[in-house]
C-alpha cells in the first residue's frame, strides 16, 4: 500500500466519522503551520501489520463540541467527556484501519485511546520511519492528525 | 409476552446512551449496562438478558474473549457485537467464536434495529423448538 493510499483513507474516514458523529464539516489545509495551543492530545496505537502511532490534537472548542454534539447537549463530567472523546478517537481510527485491513488484505488491531501530554509520545513517534499529517480547520477550530508509521510488517 | 431484554457491554457511555434511546423507543428494555467484559460476564449471570450486545474493544478482556466465555456458560445466549473495526478479517473472527452479527460504529439506527429483529426472532423459534 502506497503512502497515498494510507493518507487518502485517514483523510476519509476523519471527514466522514467526524461529519457523521459530530455533524462538523472537516476543511482540509495544507499549511503546516497551524499551531494549536493545547498541551493534550489523543493518540491511538496500531498493531499487526499496519504498525502505528495516531496522535491526535484539538483545539479546546472542538472538543466542546464534539461532546455537546455526541451527549445531544447533556452535562456531563470531565471524566465523561474523555470518554466521549476517546470513543470519537475509537471510531475515527477503527474506520481508518478496518479499510487498510480490507485494501491489504491483512490484520492490525488499535489500542484503547488514550488522552495525555504531547511530550509523553514524541519517543514513540521518533520509532516510526513515516510520517503523515492532516490538518483541518472549521469555524470553530482545528484538528491536527499525525500518522506515524513503520513499512508494512516491519 | 414482556419486552425483550438487553444487556450492553461498552466501555463507552456514547454507545451505551445511544443504543438505550434507539432500542427502548422500539420495544425492547435494556436493562444493564457493563463497562467492561468482566463486569459483563458477572451481569449476565445475575440478569440473564435475552440479547447481550457486546463491544469488541474495551479495556480489560475484549468482547471476543467476553463472548466465548458468556457461550461456554450458557450456549443459550444471543449476542449481537459492535465495533469501529469492521473488517472482512474482524467479520470471520466473529464468526468463528459462533457469532452471526458485527455492527459497525458508528450505526445507522435501522441497522442496529433489524439486527435486532432477526435475533430476537430467531431466539424465540430456538426457544418454541425446546418445548
Amino acid at each position: 500500500m502506497t503512502d497515498v493510499k494510507v493518507e487518502e483513507i485517514f483523510d476519509c474516514a476523519f471527514v466522514s466519522v467526524t461529519k457523521k458523529i459530530a455533524s462538523l464539516d472537516l476543511c482540509r489545509k495544507s499549511d503546516g503551520s497551524l499551531k494549536i495551543d493545547d498541551e493534550y492530545a489523543g493518540s491511538v496505537y496500531t498493531t499487526g501489520m499496519f504498525n502505528s502511532l495516531v496522535v491526535m490534537e484539538f483545539s479546546p472548542a472542538i472538543c466542546k463540541h464534539i461532546i455537546f454534539t455526541m451527549t445531544n447537549g447533556a452535562e456531563v463530567t470531565d471524566e465523561e467527556k474523555l470518554l466521549y472523546m476517546k470513543e470519537y478517537v475509537n471510531i475515527v481510527c477503527g474506520r481508518a484501519i478496518s479499510e487498510i485491513n480490507d485494501e491489504t488484505g491483512s490484520i492490525s488491531r488499535i489500542t484503547i485511546p488514550i488522552f495525555h501530554s504531547l511530550e509523553e509520545i514524541i519517543g514513540e513517534a521518533d520509532k516510526k520511519s513515516k510520517k503523515i499529517v492532516l490538518h483541518y480547520e472549521t469555524d470553530i477550530g482545528i484538528i491536527c492528525v499525525s500518522v506515524y508509521y513503520n513499512d508494512f510488517g516491519k | 409476552m414482556g419486552k425483550t431484554t438487553i444487556m450492553v457491554v461498552d466501555d463507552s457511555p456514547f454507545a451505551s446512551k445511544q443504543i438505550k434511546d434507539i432500542v427502548e423507543e422500539n420495544g425492547y428494555e435494556v436493562i444493564g449496562y457493563a463497562k467492561n467484559g468482566e463486569e459483563g460476564i458477572k451481569m449476565y449471570e445475575e440478569l440473564h438478558p435475552d440479547i447481550v450486545i457486546l463491544d469488541i474493544i474495551m479495556p480489560g478482556i475484549d468482547g471476543i474473549e467476553t463472548a466465548q466465555v458468556l457461550m461456554k456458560e450458557d450456549p443459550n445466549v444471543t449476542i449481537m457485537m459492535l465495533s469501529s473495526l469492521c473488517d472482512s478479517g474482524t467479520l470471520e473472527e466473529v464468526r468463528s467464536i459462533g457469532v452471526k452479527y458485527l455492527i459497525p460504529k458508528p450505526w445507522e439506527d435501522d441497522v442496529l434495529l433489524a439486527t435486532l429483529e432477526m435475533l430476537k426472532k430467531q431466539r424465540e423459534e430456538r426457544l418454541a423448538d425446546k418445548k
